[in-house]
């Protein structure tokens, strides 16, 4: 398909990043992975994805906040659709978060464990505001 | 004028409202100055600005007494006074004083901060953090299970068979690693009872080790750790069956968990110097310096970040501890960051001359 939408997953566990590849691939989605925050910004400024699926807790337990606001600050991703995954019940953050343009840039939370369509219904979501925004 | 144009008055105010714990402030004569929305509930009578603080019954406890020493420390500002306060309610609190000095530095108040100390709250705080740490210890790989199997039931994916075959065996590696948390979770509420539930007699140490390690290595080699095991024959020593296990696994579980891909665990059983002796040797990741003094803390995880994802909820070692301390045992560690871990246990033999009643005619 050459206009499949192309995904990038930044998340450490692999058997998450398995499961959603497997599923958003079976829906025609290009599915790219990343297993740690730096690898995760490398792969969004080279490989140019058109949403991006990331978690908080990686090699620190605020990784996912950093690297959501590195994106943000960089033009080319100023804009590009950021889907957060957060377990409320996270150790050291007891409180649900809430986008916010300068803390937490992104344009949907979700709360771990995500079902695969959940994820699947929210990229489609983001995809087709970015693509009205434009 | 009104007081709230000085904003240090402003300051004071917010910092009384931002305060969990209560806060009263008392002049001089030990009348109440200012109090907290949180003071208000600490005491059974009402808080009247210019009257006594509603002091405790004893008289050796007072808060007029605390507040009379603070005041006469007073030049040593800097310091906080502590005592306990045991309120109408039977909530025992730490209390803090600590004066305000004038110009002359002569104390003309006293602020009073109040911590609830009780020991339940205490225990509650510990048993919500064990619920926390356990849910969110169960989120991921339910999550994983969940995710899989929902692929593997799917109409719409066609998977190959490799695909189907590789879901199947993580589904069984992250139901496996919650068999694994359950063990842990019921190990630690057991140690954390007051009076656990124990059956001390002399227990075949060596048949309990043989036992976990095989256990534990059919784990191992499925993540490429082979676990070389030395286990003398006949090593007894007294204790409770579950906790001896609970020793045996917990530090071997560790060893494997932070071992790379083929690398060998060791692990010896042998009589020195009448104690059992129990070593575990990994090469693996080794603990961070600033992480030794807290490694056997309950609920602790190591920080550095080659650690993440291998990382539980920080129980094993707690386990360990407390189930050795109770068998009248040691535990040493020895580690090198990046090098790998040396944890020796000691355990008293079982001695079978002990508690034997003196033969008849013999008594002392």
């Amino acid at each position: 398909m050459a206009d499949a939408k192309k995904i990038l997953l930044i998340d450490d566990d692999e058997d998450f990043v398995e499961i959603n590849r497997t599923a958003l691939e079976a829906k025609g989605f290009q599915v790219i992975a990343a297993h740690n925050g730096d690898e995760g910004l490398e792969m969004a400024h080279g490989e140019n994805p058109d949403a991006i699926v990331l978690d908080v807790m990686m090699d620190s337990p605020t990784e996912g906040f950093r690297v959501a606001q590195e994106l943000r600050a960089s033009e080319a991703m100023a804009r590009i659709p950021l889907i957060m995954l957060t377990s409320v019940n996270q150790e050291g953050h007891p409180w649900r978060y809430e986008p916010d343009e300068q803390w937490l840039p992104v344009d949907v939370f979700l709360d771990k464990p995500v079902p695969a369509e959940k994820l699947l219904a929210t990229i489609n979501e983001s995809l087709a505001k970015a693509a009205q925004g434009d | 004028m009104d007081p709230l144009s000085n904003p240090n008055e402003r300051l004071l105010v917010a910092l009384l409202r931002a305060a969990p714990d209560a806060v009263v402030i008392l002049d001089h004569d030990h009348a109440v100055l200012r109090y907290n929305g949180s003071a208000t509930h600490l005491f059974h009578e009402p808080l009247i600005a210019g009257e006594p603080i509603p002091d405790a019954e004893d008289p050796r406890r007072t808060l007029s007494a605390l507040a009379h020493r603070a005041m006469s420390h007073g030049p040593a500002i800097g310091s906080r006074l502590e005592a306990d306060f045991l309120a109408s309610s039977g909530i025992l609190y730490r209390v803090g004083a600590s004066p305000a000095l004038d110009d002359q530095d002569q104390a003309f108040a006293v602020a009073l901060a109040f911590h609830n100390v009780d020991p339940m709250v205490e225990a509650r705080k510990t048993v919500a953090n064990f619920v926390d740490v356990a849910v969110h210890e169960i989120k991921a790989p339910l999550g994983a299970i969940i995710g899989f199997a929902d692929l593997l039931l799917s109409d719409e994916i066609e998977l190959a068979d490799d695909k189907r075959e590789d879901y199947l065996r993580r589904i069984r590696n992250r139901a496996e690693g919650l068999h694994v948390l359950e063990q842990k979770l019921l190990d630690f509420s057991r140690s954390l009872s007051s009076e656990p539930d124990r059956t001390v007699a002399a227990q075949d140490l060596s048949a309990i080790a043989r036992a976990a390690i095989d256990e534990a290595s059919d784990r191992a080699e499925s993540m490429g750790v082979h676990v070389d095991a030395d286990v003398a024959a006949g090593v007894e020593v007294e204790g409770d069956g579950d906790e001896l296990r609970a020793i045996v696994t917990n530090l071997l579980v560790n060893a494997v968990r932070f071992s790379e891909a083929q690398a060998t665990v060791e692990v010896t059983l042998k009589v020195k110097d009448r104690r059992a002796v129990l070593t575990v040797v990994d090469r693996g990741l080794g603990i961070a310096d600033s992480d030794l003094p807290h490694i056997f803390d309950e609920f602790y995880r190591g920080r550095s970040s080659e650690l993440r994802g291998r990382t539980g909820p920080g129980l094993g070692l707690a386990i360990a501890k407390r189930a050795i301390d109770v068998t009248g045992g040691d535990i040493h560690l020895d580690s090198i960051h990046g090098e790998g871990t040396t944890v020796t246990v000691s355990l008293p033999l079982h001695d079978p001359e002990a508690n034997r009643p003196m033969p008849e005619g013999e008594e002392s």
